[in-house]
């Protein structure tokens, strides 16, 4: 008997780092895990993580990783109780959600007509407005595809372009004046077709200096729903997400209290089950507008289980098994300031470039208020097959103040050699004043641009990391024992 | 005999000196008294630097010194003076091969082999880790090949287009070349 009755083992249809977090948990609950491998998936330290390692066929670890059949006959057949998609892959896919019910397995998510709900961007917008929920004004191509361009126009510019079934950033294109108009739709249409396979688009108010502040809920089968309260995730490059916190820093408490709410309002009203995200763009003076609600574990989540204290995979495999939430909202306590940073394998100083290299030495920090959830291994390939993102560095502090410290401190202590990384720029946005005083924007990267660039090296380290590499080279060093005897005996150099 | 190394782009000579008591090197001509001792922990040394003593990680693979030196990870590169006589020798062949940055998928071709280019125009698609990148003309000439069609994988490093560089020797070379 595991701890949570009725689920003694669980599928985990993912890789990497998430599958290595929702293992941690699995295994704390003494649930067998099992998780996806793939003969091309070298780099996947879940395959030797969990209890059981299940090969994917496929022509690419990418493709057979998002096989509906082929993964729920996997499932049927190792005698999984429960299904988990960790996220990315098959995490929003409601067919998936479908298949997996059907054969008679639970889903750790919400239901599939809700996951269809809320990933169409289009249908999700006018839920939320038809239960009194602010969005920003929009117009939808397929409304009358003739009058598309015409009626962006009339929302103002500057105005966003994006796939109706988008995400990750992916298909979406800001336009500041209208003779940029036509050129965008078309590119965003066809990322759109190409990402999605869906060519939907639609047009929307875009806020200038906008805060990403997100609500992290959770409601189970006996209508309970509470909320963990919010996330800033305004740092960004590439409409992506760099550094996440909660609470969210400097924001008055009606707003706060308001988000929190109508997230609450909206899952309600959605007959929401499982863990969810409902995301909403804050605007410089205050106004708060619904954006999207993601229908999955997101990879922020563990700042909201530190300043919590909430394991929120557990949450939702007790919620999966069909079990109450073990906490009311009374009973949720928000202690502390945490905050996570996305280690990515890329390089700041060409414009967040993806990286590859071979990781030949890793040595994560550690210490009180510090967790690293990796998906790496020395001796790993980073290739260009998945994600930038390596690892996340999670920190919690006493305060928000003791959490930047904590974490600029922690980013410096890790080490990974091998492949370039954005460390030690992730380190210089905790740094900059604005940033600790609470002034985040999605925009804060592209505005502080000179002042997050890379200072140069003093000529002192300079010389001494010339030193470092040339007495750690076989070659310069077997040049010294080699040294003509003029020179070894003339003594100390003089200049 | 000194050994160049790259850090940052720049390049530096080091040149070792046996000092009476103590190694010395000298960089770019300026001694630096140094020493290095292993580090308690794997990839770890400690670097005497002058009066400080420094804890490093460092490690190597391929000529490139990977080092975490005052929490920042750093890239120097020893120079091997056979790769600086191959790539002068590219240099001054008239054609150059646009190589990946990145392993990736060619996402679409923009060019046709024989087309004549300008600086900046687009040449190739390629994405990896899901980014896609233009690959571009980075002067004036003529497609000589495109070496990958759409849908093709590659290894960082792989030639994806060579260009050759409009300018009359060439094309009077290449003239001879179609008369043999």
């Amino acid at each position: 008997m595991t701890k949570v009755p009725g689920i003694g083992k669980v599928l985990i249809a993912n890789r990497g780092e998430i599958a290595v977090r929702v293992a941690r948990t699995l295994r704390r609950l003494e649930i067998t895990c099992a998780a996806l491998t793939h003969p091309d998936d070298t780099g996947n330290p879940a395959a030797a993580f969990v209890d059981e390692a299940c090969p994917v066929e496929g022509e690419s670890a990418i493709s057979a990783y998002l096989d509906i059949d082929q993964i729920v006959s996997i499932a049927k057949r190792i005698g999984a109780d429960a299904v988990h998609p960790g996220y990315g892959f098959l995490a929003e896919n409601a067919d998936f959600a479908e298949a997996v019910e059907r054969a008679g397995i639970r889903w750790v998510g919400p239901a599939p007509e809700t996951i269809r709900l809320m990933g169409d961007k289009i249908e999700s917008r006018r839920f939320a407005a038809a239960h009194g929920i602010p969005v920003t004004p929009a117009a939808s191509e397929e409304d009358d595809p003739a009058s598309f361009s015409e009626r962006a126009k009339e929302i103002g510019f500057p105005l966003l372009i994006k796939a109706a079934a988008g995400g990750g950033g992916k298909g979406m294109q800001i336009v500041r004046h209208p003779h940029e108009l036509s050129h965008a739709i078309d590119l965003a249409r066809s990322e759109a077709k190409r990402y999605f396979d869906d060519d939907r688009i639609f047009a929307e108010r875009y806020l200038d200096e906008p805060r990403h502040v997100e609500v992290q809920i959770m409601a189970d089968e006996h209508g309970h729903v509470v909320h963990l309260g919010e996330r800033d995730c305004s740092i960004q490059r590439r409409f992506q997400k760099l550094i996440e916190e909660s609470p969210a820093p400097a924001i008055e408490e009606d707003l706060r209290e308001r988000i929190r709410a109508q997230a609450v309002l909206l899952a309600r009203a959605a007959g929401y089950r499982n863990a969810g995200t409902v995301e909403f763009i804050v605007a410089p003076d205050g106004e708060s507008c619904f954006l999207e609600m993601n229908t999955r574990l997101q990879v922020e989540h563990p700042v909201t289980e530190m300043v919590t204290g909430i394991d929120l995979v557990e949450e939702q495999i007790r919620v999966a098994a069909g079990h109450p939430l073990s906490s009311g909202q009374d009973e949720i306590r928000f202690e502390g300031a945490a905050i996570e940073c996305r280690i990515c394998a890329e390089d700041p100083e060409r414009d967040f470039q993806p990286a590859v290299g071979r990781i030949l030495l890793l040595r994560p920090a550690k210490g009180p208020g510090i967790r690293f959830d990796g998906g790496i291994a020395e001796g790993q390939d980073v290739t260009a097959a998945f994600d930038p993102m390596l690892a996340k560095l999670i920190v919690h502090g006493r305060d928000r103040e003791e959490a930047i410290v904590l974490a600029r401190q922690a980013l410096a202590q890790t080490v990974i050699l091998g492949c370039t990384t954005n460390l030690a720029f992730l380190e210089r946005v905790l740094a900059h004043p604005d940033f600790i005083s609470g002034r985040v924007e999605t925009g804060f990267i592209p505005a502080h641009r000179t002042d997050l660039a890379l200072p140069p090296l003093a000529e002192e380290e300079r010389a001494a990391l010339l030193s470092v590499a040339a007495l750690t080279d076989r070659d310069f060093m077997a040049s010294v024992e080699a040294v003509p005897e003029p020179y070894a005996s003339m003594g100390d150099w003089q200049n | 005999m000194a050994t160049e190394f790259d850090l940052e782009g720049l390049c530096s000579s080091v040149l070792p000196v046996h000092g009476q008591d103590a190694l010395v090197l000298s960089i770019d001509g300026r001694p630096f008294r140094v020493g290095l001792t292993p580090g308690r922990a794997t990839g770890e040394v400690v670097l005497e630097f002058g009066e400080e003593r420094e804890r490093v990680f460092a490690v190597q693979r391929g000529g490139i010194h990977f080092i975490h030196f005052r929490g920042r990870a750093h890239r120097v590169e020893a120079i091997d003076a056979l790769a600086r006589a191959r790539k002068r020798a590219v240099a001054e062949s008239g054609e150059e091969s646009l190589l990946a940055p990145m392993p990736g998928v060619v996402v679409r071709v923009a060019v046709e082999a024989d087309e004549e280019v300008e600086a900046g125009d687009l040449l190739m698609v390629i994405e990896s880790m899901k980014l896609q990148t233009s690959i571009r003309a980075p002067h004036d000439g003529r497609v000589a090949e495109i070496c990958l069609g759409t849908g093709a994988s590659f290894e960082q490093g792989a030639t994806l287009v060579r260009l050759e560089t409009r300018d009359e020797d060439s094309e009077a070379e290449q003239a001879k070349e179609r008369e043999r």
